[in-house]
């Protein structure tokens, strides 16, 4: 399975996106899910390449009207749970 | 106990610091505030931008685009039950990075799912990622479930920074 590049988008890249990213990370690799995870902002993230984009409910709608990849909501970017069951749903679909 | 010579790198964070250290430096008791007062959501960001000011990490500019970043995007910083990290982009107004934390006892609506807010963070960076390991620690502390209702139970400053402390730890 090719390397998933995952892109954690937050209104600026700076702060909560980092927090989403971590725990994107951590839980790839205890997972053991091949993925590249980097942040993004909203201006910027729908032109950046990658497989996935995953970020907030406030977040989401604006992503999904303008991004050509699939987008994840995250409702809560500590929760590690709703993290884990989200990315491998969705790297069940990419199989 | 050499027994493969050169071959290892030993990785330092800095040659004085510990994690803990770093994270107790962003969270000094200068840098948290505690209040039991009602606020609305623009006005708990201003007190946060207020504490960021204090510690010579922004100016007042900093405060307004944090504010206006909500009023643009919605409530976004609102990551999880209770906790939100306001923040804006990195710019002139951004003097060092550093993190501050103001705890209301009483609720704040910022019109998200995760409402009511009581942990409010003060985030500002100038560009670097010099912030991911302290911030991948925090991400850990704040995973703890029941960390909102336990700073809450807390008396004093001391307290809170003594829950962070047990927490990094462990």
């Amino acid at each position: 399975m090719k390397r998933i590049s995952i892109l954690a988008v937050c209104g600026f890249g700076v702060g909560s996106s980092l927090l989403l990213k971590i725990n994107i990370s951590n839980v790839a690799k205890a997972n053991k899910v091949d993925a590249e995870v980097n942040t993004g902002d909203v201006a910027t993230a729908t032109s950046t390449p990658c497989d996935v984009i995953f970020t907030s409910k406030e977040l989401a709608e604006t992503m999904k009207a303008r991004a050509k990849v699939p987008v994840v909501v995250i409702n809560s970017f500590v929760d590690k749970k709703e993290i884990e069951e989200k990315l491998l749903k969705f790297v069940k679909t990419i199989k | 106990m050499v027994d493969k010579p050169s071959m290892f790198v030993i990785i330092k964070i800095s040659n004085t610091e510990s994690i803990e250290d770093l994270i107790m430096e962003i969270i000094k008791a200068s840098q948290m505030r505690r209040l039991d007062e009602k606020l609305n959501w623009q006005e708990a960001i201003n007190k946060v931008g207020n504490l960021l000011v204090e510690n010579s990490i922004t100016n007042n500019k900093y405060t307004t685009r944090m504010i206006n970043a909500i009023k643009e995007f919605g409530p976004y910083i609102v990551i999880a039950p209770g906790i939100g990290i306001a923040h804006s982009s990195p710019g002139p107004d951004v003097l060092k990075d550093g993190l501050v934390l103001m705890v209301n006892q009483q609720p704040i609506f910022f019109n998200s799912h995760n409402d009511p807010v009581h942990l409010l963070f003060g985030l500002a960076a100038k560009d670097s990622n010099k912030h991911l390991e302290s911030l991948s620690k925090i991400a850990n502390l704040l995973g703890d479930e029941d960390i909102v209702k336990k700073v809450l139970k807390t008396k004093t400053i001391d307290e809170i920074v003594k829950l962070f402390k047990v927490d990094i730890n462990e």
